[in-house]
């Protein structure tokens, strides 16, 4: 009987010596993605059918610039804001990235019961102009270099940012400027942060995925001090713009519109949140492209190729904009 | 020559005189086989037979077992120069196959070296030779059998299985395998059951493998276990007989690398009286491939083998046109089979008596409910054991009577009506989906006198056509006349005609002579002729063997 006993003690052993996986594939980075916007299965499978980046070296050596127009449908004198926004874009392809926000200081303001505000009207959404181009985050950013920033100069439309670097304390500043101030930055060329990211999306289940690589060169920065910041930017939406001496012009086409922020945060993700690899830094976003505008007041639909994403460096003390890049959805 | 070296040689001589002195003993003996095939080889365009390089073949190997008193050994020396056509064309050079020593007593039964070993009925692990597949998956290694009590039989083997024969030399598979086997036949150990007509077995099985991962995309389980139980149970004239194993997660080329458990569950129902026989079968696989290799496919390196529920053929056409391979990816499998004497001097069963068969056996796709087939996990689908689908693998329906006329006439007719997918159990590349055949087989046997005997085959293969089309090959025939002068010689023609071929230039008769030579254990057979490419299974296990066109010798000598 003892050698009864010693047999299935030793089969005990071997059965002990069996191996179970629960996750077939190889570790990947942690991830809090929502994986139901994939719909070839999960994370695993997502990166076993090759859809997680492997980043190669990035060559890029150039600074490139956002221009963040404050516009709106009913301010008359933004369209030749916008107007210059994209002709400083234009003459510098790849380099300057223009986005229009349909906000400004005046419309954060808590005590509005639902008239027009004075100023800009852009949340007015009423006759011919019934689209609302406003999204929360959008106002924030508004309010937050307008009402909330000292000293702010940001007090009407049209006003913009060029990657938010500061004169004289003041980020924002008229559009005549804006042209000098690109030129400047684009001159100087100074990268501190360097940027690239590669994305997928789904149209079955409107499921966009973005990974993004974040390498600071500059020394003396260090992932405290940066965000990244995520826009989803809707292009050529053809709506009434109102013009000066009264016109409305029905058929005008909006360019580069704010509609989000891919994570929720007008300020974007900490990069010290991030994960880091070999001295590099890296950001995964999920992100449901949203059927219609938040506000949506006129029946504006999304179409995902009508879209892109911006995204950027934030210093978290000056504001400035070190670098952005732009990425497609398709 | 100098003296030195007479000297050694007489010790030689010497030494080896004991030896020489056991062969006489009745402690000491030795046993075996040997058997040699020649094959000498034309081109014969017309059924795509090639002739090879060398145009003559040679297969030969000899089994020598030797035992005194307690110990044992044995070897097995092959040769391929080069190997015969339808054998692993890896098979290569000369020298030992398989080779073992051993100590055997009543408690004890060691063996190191190469061995064949089955723990109930094979599913979990089978290790076996079929010369005539070119099929050996011995394990190289140890194994001890321990019989503890009387009823007790423990078993562990350790080893590596052989995958080819190479250079003269035998190549193993990668992986290591490892098994316990415990069997107890409870009429022995339990008191209570003694002297009862209910007669119970149990026993349990553990069988695992070791494979390194090498793979970087997945992370693949590197100990595989399997494991398992049955139960055997007799009384009176019934048995019944049952037995589950469990395969864990075994990733493989088979499977696609899906990580799936998986399951064989045999159950075997007898009746058996004077003139009647009952056999009930039923078996349901999932998942079971089940190899020391995950990389291996085709017949290599099994660990398992999975009964094949099909009664085993042996008339010409009906064995080797559609014959059934098992799917170890799933099956649920039935067969029932009924043996039927009328009894002698009766109305119907004549002066002689007649006996009647019937069989039934099919095999279907297991039920299969897909789970996400991207999911993380690779577990892809659930299914349960017997939960089959309607899709048709195979059908077999077969019928036969036999009836002796008198002393010198007997005469057996047959009928076959077989199923197969094609798609699933693939035996030839011209037929899409379910390939239905009915087949009749006349065999006659005339003894002419006390020494002279002939017997003779008609036999007539008919396939039903597909979408108004011929299907595959169509309708063969096959006659086979065979003359025996006992106990020394016999001849036979075979001629199988592929009358009903769809190409009229492949209408082709197949014919092949032979004779063969009888002394003792002696035997010599000599043939010619055409032979045609097919699947060639034994019990489910199936190689294919391309057409050919010559001349074989085949010479088997046993002592």
């Amino acid at each position: 009987m003892k050698k009864i006993l010693y047999f299935l003690f030793f089969s005990g052993l071997l059965v002990a010596s069996c191996d179970k996986v629960e996750n077939p594939y190889p570790n990947l980075p942690s991830s809090d993605l929502d994986w139901s916007l994939y719909p070839g299965g999960d994370s695993a499978t997502y990166a076993s059918n090759g859809l997680w980046p492997s980043f190669a070296a990035n060559t890029n050596t150039n600074r490139n610039v956002l221009i963040e127009d404050f516009t709106g449908h009913l301010c008359f004198n933004c369209p030749a804001a916008s107007y210059e926004a994209e002709q400083i874009a234009d003459a510098n392809p790849g380099r300057v990235y223009v986005v229009a926000n349909h906000t400004g200081p005046q419309i954060y303001d808590p005590n509005w019961n639902g008239n027009p505000p004075s100023g800009f009207n852009q949340v007015y959404t009423s006759g011919l102009y019934k689209h609302n181009f406003c999204f929360d985050e959008g106002l924030q950013i508004g309010s937050y270099f307008g009402a909330e920033w000292p000293s702010s100069n940001f007090f009407a439309n049209p006003s913009g940012m060029v990657s938010r670097k500061a004169q004289n304390g003041q980020p924002a500043s008229a559009y005549t400027e804006w042209s000098n101030k690109a030129s400047t930055i684009l001159t100087a060329n100074e990268l501190k942060v360097n940027l690239q990211s590669a994305s997928n999306y789904f149209p079955s289940t409107r499921g966009y995925f973005l990974h993004v690589e974040v390498d600071i060169l500059d020394n003396t920065l260090t992932p405290d001090d940066l965000a990244v910041v995520t826009f989803l930017v809707e292009d050529s939406i053809v709506r009434p713009q109102y013009f000066p001496g009264g016109v409305d012009s029905v058929n005008y086409v909006h360019h580069d519109v704010l509609r989000d922020c891919l994570d929720g945060r007008f300020k974007g993700r900490d990069l010290s949140d991030a994960r880091e690899e070999n001295g590099k830094y890296y950001l995964d976003y999920t992100y449901k492209l949203p059927d219609e505008p938040q506000y949506n007041t006129d029946n504006h639909s999304f179409e995902a190729n009508n879209m892109h994403v911006l995204i950027f460096v934030r210093d978290k003390n000056t504001e400035e904009v070190y670098h952005i890049i732009k990425e497609k959805i398709e | 020559m100098p003296f030195h070296k007479m000297k050694k040689i007489i010790s030689l001589i010497l030494a080896a005189t004991p030896l020489l002195t056991f062969a006489q003993t009745e402690e000491f003996s030795v046993t075996g086989n040997a058997e040699a095939i020649f094959q000498y080889l034309n081109k014969d365009t017309l059924i795509g037979a090639n002739q090879p390089a060398e145009k003559a073949l040679l297969n030969s190997y000899m089994n020598v077992f030797m035992r005194y008193k307690n110990f044992k050994g044995g070897m097995r020396l092959e040769s391929y120069l080069p190997r015969i056509q339808g054998y692993p064309n890896r098979f290569d050079g000369t020298g030992l196959g398989m080779r073992y020593v051993g100590y055997e007593n009543d408690f004890v039964d060691v063996t190191l070296g190469s061995f064949y070993e089955q723990f109930g009925s094979g599913m979990i692990l089978r290790t076996y030779e079929d010369r005539a597949l070119g099929y050996d998956n011995f394990l190289d290694g140890l194994r001890i059998i321990l019989r503890p009590k009387e009823g007790i039989l423990l078993k562990g083997v350790y080893g590596k299985q052989r995958l080819s024969f190479e250079d003269g030399k035998i190549v193993h598979s990668q992986g290591i395998v490892r098994g316990a086997d415990a069997e107890l036949h409870l009429n022995s150990v339990l008191k209570p059951l003694k002297d009862k007509k209910l007669d119970v077995s149990v026993g349990a099985s553990f069988v695992s493998k070791y494979q390194k991962d090498d793979r970087d995309d997945l992370i693949l389980p590197e100990n595989v276990g399997a494991y398992g139980g049955r139960l055997n149970m007799r009384y009176k004239m019934f048995t019944l007989d049952g037995e589950y194993i469990i395969r864990e997660q075994d990733p493989s080329v088979d499977n696609g690398y899906i990580y799936n458990f998986g399951h064989a569950a045999l159950i075997n129902f007898g009746y058996s009286r004077k003139g009647l026989g009952i056999t009930l079968s039923a078996k349901s696989v999932d998942n079971m491939s089940f190899r020391s290799d995950r990389n291996k496919q085709l017949q290599d390196v099994f660990i398992n083998y999975l009964p094949a529920l099909n009664k085993t053929h042996t008339y010409n056409l009906v064995a080797t046109l559609y014959p059934y391979a098992t799917q170890p990816l799933g099956e649920i499998a039935y067969q029932a089979e009924v043996l039927y004497t009328i009894k002698r001097k009766t109305k119907l069963g004549g002066k002689y008596g007649v006996t009647l068969n019937a069989n039934y056996s099919c095999a279907y796709r297991p039920n299969q409910t897909n789970i996400n087939p991207g999911d993380s996990s690779r577990v892809v689908y659930t299914t349960k054991p017997y939960d089959m689908s309607d899709s048709l693998y195979w059908q077999d329906i077969n019928f036969s009577i036999y009836k002796k006329f008198s002393k010198n006439f007997n005469l057996k007719l047959n009928y076959f009506n077989i199923t197969l997918n094609n798609d699933v159990a693939k035996v030839t590349g011209d037929a899409h989906g379910l390939i239905k055949s009915h087949i009749g087989v006349a065999e006659m046997g005339y003894k002419i006198n006390r020494k002279h005997s002939l017997r003779a085959e008609l036999q007539g293969l008919f396939v039903e056509k597909y979408h108004g089309q011929i299907n595959d090959k169509g309708n063969w025939g096959t006659v086979i006349l065979e003359y025996s002068i006992s106990p020394k010689w016999f001849f036979s023609i075979m001629d199988q005609y592929n009358y009903g071929n769809p190409t009229p230039s492949k209408r082709i008769h197949y014919i092949y002579g032979s004779f063969g030579y009888i002394k003792e254990s002696t035997r010599i057979t000599i043939g010619y002729g055409r032979q045609r490419a097919g699947l060639f299974c034994v019990g489910g296990v199936c190689r294919f063997v391309p057409a050919s066109n010559g001349l074989t010798v085949s010479f088997t000598q046993s002592f």
